[in-house]
C-alpha cells in the first residue's frame, strides 16, 4: 500500500474537519476523494502533504510512517510528494524551465541531470517549447501542466491532485482530464485526487471515497459505487436527484412495496432495503421513462405514474424535464429521445423499472 | 529518515518568538513603561536622585490653567486643521476619481505632492509668507494697495498650515475608495430608476463614508500631535499645544520633567481613544470590491465647472507648494532681510548665493546632513530586516502568540512622537550602555515611530502572495530557509524597497521622535534648521530649508518608483 492512513483526526477550534478517519490506496492506483466543500477532503489532503499537522492519527507514504501522532512527524520538504495546487502555485518570478527544475535544484544533484530530466518532463507534458517563457505569461491549461510537470520531475512516492480543474472552462477541463488520466495510467504513480465534481471523480478513479462531515461513507470502485451507492447522502453526491422520503415499507410478491411519506405514492422496489428507521427512495433521473399519456390503462400498471411536465430543457445529447406526478411529487427525468420530445406542460407517463428504485438509509 | 522531534521544534519556535517579543517590547512597550512610571513617581526614573516614592502631584500639578489652554490650542487646531485637510482631499479626490478634470495625472501629482514637503519646512516657508509685516504675501499685498492682511502665526494659520499638508492622507485615502467601489454598484442604481444625485447619496457616498470617517480620525490625531508646526508659527507669538507644552517642560529652566510624563500620559490616552474609535469604525466596513480585473470608472462630466475645477486644482498646487518654494528661494537668496516692497522680489541685483553657500560650507549644516543619512540608513536597513521578519513570522509561521506581535506592531500609531522621544530618552539614559549621546539613540526612536508604516508596507506584500506559492516549494522539497531565499524574498522585493524608501524618507523628515535624544555631535538636519530658527537666524534658516528639500526631492525622485503611499 502507498498511502495508509489509520484514524486520522483533526480539528481546527471548535470545527472537527477530519474526524477518526482512515484510508488506504494501493500502489499505482488513483483514489479520488468526492465530497462537498468544507468535508475535510482538503485537509486530509494536506495533512499527506505536511501542510497541516494532524491531532492524532499516523500516516504512512510508501510504507515509511511520516506520522504518528506520538511526535514523530518528517517535514513537508522530506516526504517526497508531489502536489498539484488548486491555484496551481506556479511561481510567476520564474520561468517554465525554472519552475519545473525547482524540485531538482533543491535537492543539489547534477547539472546536466537536472536539464535532462526537465527537458524530459516537458516534452511529455507538452510544454517543451515554452521552456524559456515566465511563467506569469502562461494560460490556465498551460499552467496546470507547468504544475503537474513540477511534480512528476521529482519521481514522488505520492502525487496528490487538490482540485487542480476546477479554474479551468468546461471544455479544457475536460481535455485535460483526459490527459491525466492517461499519464497516470501510464506511469502508475499512486495518486490521491481531491474533487466536488462526480463527473470527474467517476472518469479518473480507480477508486472513489465519498467523505462528508469528515468521515468516509463509502469506498468503492467508480461502477460499484455508482450503481450500488450505500446510503442517500452518497446517492444525492452521485447526481441521483430524485429522493424521498419513505413513510412504509410492505413485502409484495417481486419485492418490496415502498409507500412515499409525503404523497402516499406507492413504489416497487426489487431489492430489499436495509433495516433502517431513516429511509429513502433514490432514483438517476437517465432510469426514468417518459412518454406522451395517450394511454389511460397504463396508469395502474406497477411504478408508472401520470404527470405534466412542468420543465422541458434540450441538453444537446438529451433531454432534461421536471414532471409533476399527479400524487404531488416532482420528478427529475434525463430522456434520449429527442425526437419524441415532450412539450411544456403535456401530460405524460413517467415509468421506472423496480431495479431501478433504490431504498437506501440516510448515512 | 531525519525527522525533528516536537520537542526540539517548540523549543526553537519559543526561542524565536521570545527574541521577537523582546525586541519589539524593547522598542516599544519599554519607553512606555518608563513614560507612566515617571508620571506617577517624584524623580526622574532611574537616575540615581536618591529614592522614587509614588505620587499623583505631577497629575495634580498639571490640571493648570496653562494647560488647560494648550489643551483648548489643540483641539482648535486638529479640529480646523482636519476640516481644511477633508476640503483639500477630498475634493481633490473625487476630481481625479471620477470626473473628467483636465490633465488627470497632474491632478494626481498635486494631490500627493505635499506628503513630500517637510512640515518643519513647511512651518518655516509659510512663516516667511505670511508672518506679520514682514511676511511677503503681505507685503505684495500692500504694494497692490489690497486692504487684507494674513498672520499665520495664529490658530488659524496653524490650522490652516497642517490642513494644507496633510491633505495628501486624505486624498489618498479617499482616491483609493473611490477607485475601489465597483463601478457597476452604481451602474446597478441608475439602471433602477436612481438620478445622479440619489446614486451619489444612496449608493456612492455611504460606501466611501468609512474612508472619510477613518481619514478624518487619522488627520485628526496626526495634526493634534504634531510638534513642529505649532512650534514655527506659534512659539515667536506665545501659542502652545501639547507637545509643546511638553517640550517646554522638559527644556526650559527649571524643568518638570514627571509633569512632562503625565501630561504625556493624558495625551498618548486621548490619542488612543481616538485611534481605537477608528479602527473599530472601519472594521468590517470595507466595502471596497477589489477583483483582477481593472476597473473602468464612469468618469461624470463636469461640463462648464471644468474651468473652476482646474482652477481650484493649480489654486491648490500653489498654496501648498508653488509659494513656499517660491518664499524659500527668495528667503534663501536675497542678500539682506530688508523688503520694501513687492518690486523687490524681482530685482536681480538684491541675490546673492551667499547665505546658501555660507550654510552649505558650514559644520554644523554638514554635520546635520551625514548624521540625517546616517541615521536614515540605519533606521532603513535594520527596519527592513526586522519589520520583514515579524510580518513573516505573524502571516506564514504558527510562532505561538504571534498575533500580538502584530498589535503590538501597531502602537506607536497611538503614541505622539514626542512622547515616544521622551520614553526613548529616560529607557537608555538609566542604562549602562553607551546608546544615549549616540546616533544609535535615534535609530531606536526611529524605527520605534514608523513600526506601523513599514510593517504595513512589507505585509501588504507578503499577504499578496498566495501562501500555495511557498506550500509548492516546501513540498517540492525545498527547506524553510531555500522557500524564503527562492521563493518569498523575490516575490516581496518590491515591497521590501519600497518600505526601504519609505523609512529613509520619514527618518530623513522626522522632527519630534529626534527631541530630547540629540547632542552637539548627533544633531540632525532637522534639529540644525529648529535650532537655527531658534536664534532667529532667518537666511540660515532659509538656505538650510532650501537644502533640505532638494535633498528630501532628491530622495523622492529616486525612490518614487518603488515608493507606493504607505500611509
Amino acid at each position: 500500500m502507498s498511502i495508509r492512513i489509520t484514524n486520522l483526526r483533526k480539528q481546527f477550534g471548535p470545527v472537527v474537519a477530519v474526524g477518526g478517519l482512515s484510508l488506504a490506496v494501493g500502489d499505482g492506483q488513483m483514489l479520488v476523494l468526492l465530497g462537498p466543500s468544507g468535508c475535510g477532503k482538503t485537509t486530509t489532503m494536506r495533512c499527506i502533504a505536511g501542510l497541516e499537522r494532524p491531532d492524532a492519527g499516523t500516516i504512512a507514504i510508501a510504507d515509511k510512517v511520516v506520522f504518528d501522532g506520538n511526535g514523530f512527524n518528517v517535514p513537508i520538504n522530506q516526504r517526497n510528494v508531489g502536489m498539484v495546487f488548486q491555484s496551481y502555485a506556479i511561481w510567476p518570478h520564474m520561468s517554465v524551465f525554472d519552475n519545473v527544475a525547482f524540485p531538482l535544484r533543491v535537492k543539489n544533484i547534477d547539472r546536466r541531470e537536472i536539464e535532462g530530466r526537465t527537458a524530459d518532463i516537458l516534452t511529455l507534458v507538452g510544454l517543451a517549447d515554452l521552456a524559456q517563457r515566465g511563467a506569469s505569461l502562461l494560460s490556465g491549461g498551460q499552467m496546470q501542466r507547468v504544475a503537474l510537470a513540477r511534480s512528476l520531475v521529482m519521481r514522488p512516492s505520492v502525487l496528490l491532485f487538490d482540485e487542480p480543474l476546477s479554474n479551468l472552462d468546461a471544455r479544457l477541463r475536460d481535455r485535460l482530464r483526459i490527459q491525466l488520466r492517461e499519464l497516470q495510467t501510464q506511469f502508475r504513480i499512486t495518486s490521491l485526487y481531491v474533487t466536488h465534481d462526480q463527473r470527474e471523480a467517476l472518469a479518473l478513479a480507480d477508486e472513489i471515497a465519498v467523505m462528508h462531515s469528515g468521515e468516509l461513507l463509502q469506498v468503492a470502485d467508480p461502477i460499484s459505487i455508482y450503481s450500488h451507492p450505500a446510503s442517500c447522502t452518497v446517492a444525492d453526491f452521485l447526481g441521483y436527484s430524485n429522493i424521498f422520503r419513505v413513510g412504509e415499507v410492505r413485502p409484495a410478491e417481486d419485492g418490496h412495496e415502498i409507500v412515499l411519506a409525503e404523497s402516499a405514492t406507492v413504489l416497487l422496489a426489487a431489492t430489499a432495503p436495509a433495516e433502517a428507521a431513516d429511509l429513502f427512495a433514490c432514483i438517476r433521473p437517465e432510469d426514468m421513462a417518459v412518454a406522451p399519456s395517450n394511454d389511460k390503462h397504463s396508469a395502474n400498471a406497477p411504478n408508472t405514474l401520470l404527470g405534466e411536465v412542468i420543465l422541458a430543457s434540450f441538453m444537446g445529447s438529451f433531454m432534461q424535464y421536471r414532471v409533476r406526478a399527479d400524487g404531488g411529487e416532482t420528478f427529475e427525468v434525463y430522456s434520449n429521445d429527442i425526437l419524441g420530445a415532450c412539450k411544456l406542460g403535456a401530460r405524460v407517463r413517467l415509468h421506472v423499472p423496480a431495479r431501478s428504485v433504490h431504498v437506501l438509509p440516510r448515512i | 529518515m531525519p525527522a525533528r522531534s516536537q520537542t526540539a521544534s517548540l523549543v526553537l519556535k519559543g526561542s524565536i518568538s521570545a527574541v521577537l517579543f523582546a525586541l519589539l517590547g524593547a522598542l516599544v512597550l519599554v519607553p512606555m513603561a518608563m513614560v507612566v512610571y515617571a508620571a506617577f513617581i517624584d524623580v526622574l526614573p532611574f537616575s540615581g536622585e536618591g529614592e522614587a516614592a509614588w505620587t499623583l502631584d505631577n497629575f495634580r500639578a498639571v490640571l493648570s490653567p496653562e494647560v488647560g489652554a494648550a489643551a483648548l490650542n489643540t483641539l482648535v487646531v486638529a479640529t480646523g486643521g482636519t476640516i481644511v485637510a477633508l476640503a483639500f482631499g477630498c475634493t481633490m479626490a473625487w476630481l481625479a476619481a471620477r470626473t473628467d478634470v483636465p490633465g488627470k495625472s497632474l491632478v494626481h501629482l498635486a494631490g500627493v505632492m505635499p506628503l513630500f514637503v517637510s512640515l518643519l519646512v513647511a512651518a518655516v516657508t509659510w512663516s516667511l509668507l505670511g508672518a506679520g509685516h514682514s511676511g511677503y504675501l503681505n507685503i505684495i499685498f500692500r504694494s497692490l494697495d489690497v486692504p487684507l492682511r494674513i498672520e499665520i502665526r495664529s490658530l488659524a494659520g496653524i490650522a490652516l498650515v497642517e490642513g494644507i499638508y496633510y491633505a495628501p492622507y486624505a486624498y489618498i485615502i479617499l482616491f483609493g475608495a473611490l477607485t475601489l467601489v465597483n463601478p457597476d454598484l452604481e451602474e446597478a442604481a441608475a439602471v433602477h430608476g436612481a438620478t445622479l444625485r440619489q446614486t451619489l447619496g444612496i449608493i456612492s457616498f455611504p460606501l466611501v463614508r468609512p474612508a472619510l470617517i477613518g481619514s478624518a480620525l487619522l488627520i485628526f490625531v496626526l495634526i493634534a500631535e504634531d510638534f513642529p508646526v505649532p512650534q514655527i508659527l506659534g512659539g515667536p507669538v506665545g501659542i502652545e499645544t501639547l507637545s509643546m507644552r511638553i517640550y517646554n517642560m522638559m527644556t526650559r529652566i527649571p524643568s518638570y520633567p514627571n509633569q512632562a510624563g503625565a501630561l504625556s500620559l493624558m495625551l498618548t490616552i486621548a490619542v488612543w481613544v481616538l485611534v481605537y474609535t477608528q479602527r473599530r469604525i472601519l472594521a468590517g466596513a470595507d466595502y471596497r470590491t477589489v477583483t483582477g480585473k481593472g476597473l473602468r470608472q464612469r468618469a461624470i462630466e463636469l461640463g462648464p465647472w471644468r474651468w473652476p475645477a482646474t482652477a481650484f486644482v493649480v489654486l491648490y498646487a500653489l498654496v501648498a507648494v508653488g509659494l513656499p518654494m517660491w518664499a524659500l528661494v527668495q528667503g534663501a537668496l536675497r542678500a539682506n532681510l530688508f523688503i520694501p516692497n513687492a518690486a523687490a522680489f524681482f530685482d536681480l541685483s538684491q541675490f546673492s548665493l551667499r547665505h546658501v553657500l555660507d550654510a552649505a560650507a558650514s559644520t554644523a549644516v554638514h554635520d546635520g546632513f551625514v548624521n540625517s543619512l546616517m541615521a536614515a540608513a540605519a533606521t532603513s536597513a535594520f527596519g527592513c530586516v526586522f519589520f520583514f521578519t515579524l510580518v513573516y513570522a505573524v502571516n506564514r509561521t504558527d510562532l505561538p502568540a504571534r498575533q500580538w506581535l502584530e498589535y503590538i506592531a501597531m502602537v506607536p500609531l497611538a503614541l505622539p512622537a514626542i512622547v515616544l522621544a521622551l520614553g526613548v530618552l529616560w529607557t537608555w539614559v538609566s542604562l549602562p550602555l553607551p546608546v544615549y549621546g549616540s546616533l544609535a539613540i535615534l535609530v531606536i526612536a526611529f524605527t520605534t515611530r514608523f513600526i506601523p508604516q513599514g510593517y504595513r508596507t512589507i505585509s501588504s506584500a507578503v499577504i499578496q502572495i498566495h501562501d500555495d506559492l511557498e506550500h509548492a516549494a516546501l513540498v517540492a522539497g525545498a527547506s524553510r530557509w531555500q522557500t524564503i531565499k527562492w521563493v518569498t524574498l523575490p516575490l516581496v522585493r518590491g515591497g521590501v524597497v519600497a518600505a526601504a524608501f519609505l523609512l529613509f524618507v520619514l527618518s530623513v523628515r522626522e522632527v519630534a521622535a529626534s527631541l530630547f535624544l540629540y547632542t552637539t555631535k548627533t544633531r540632525v538636519l532637522s534639529i540644525v534648521l529648529l535650532e537655527s530658527y531658534e536664534s532667529g537666524l532667518w537666511s540660515t534658516v532659509a538656505s538650510i530649508s532650501l537644502l533640505y528639500t532638494v535633498m528630501l526631492v532628491a530622495i523622492t525622485l529616486v525612490g518614487l518608483r518603488w515608493m507606493r503611499p504607505a500611509l
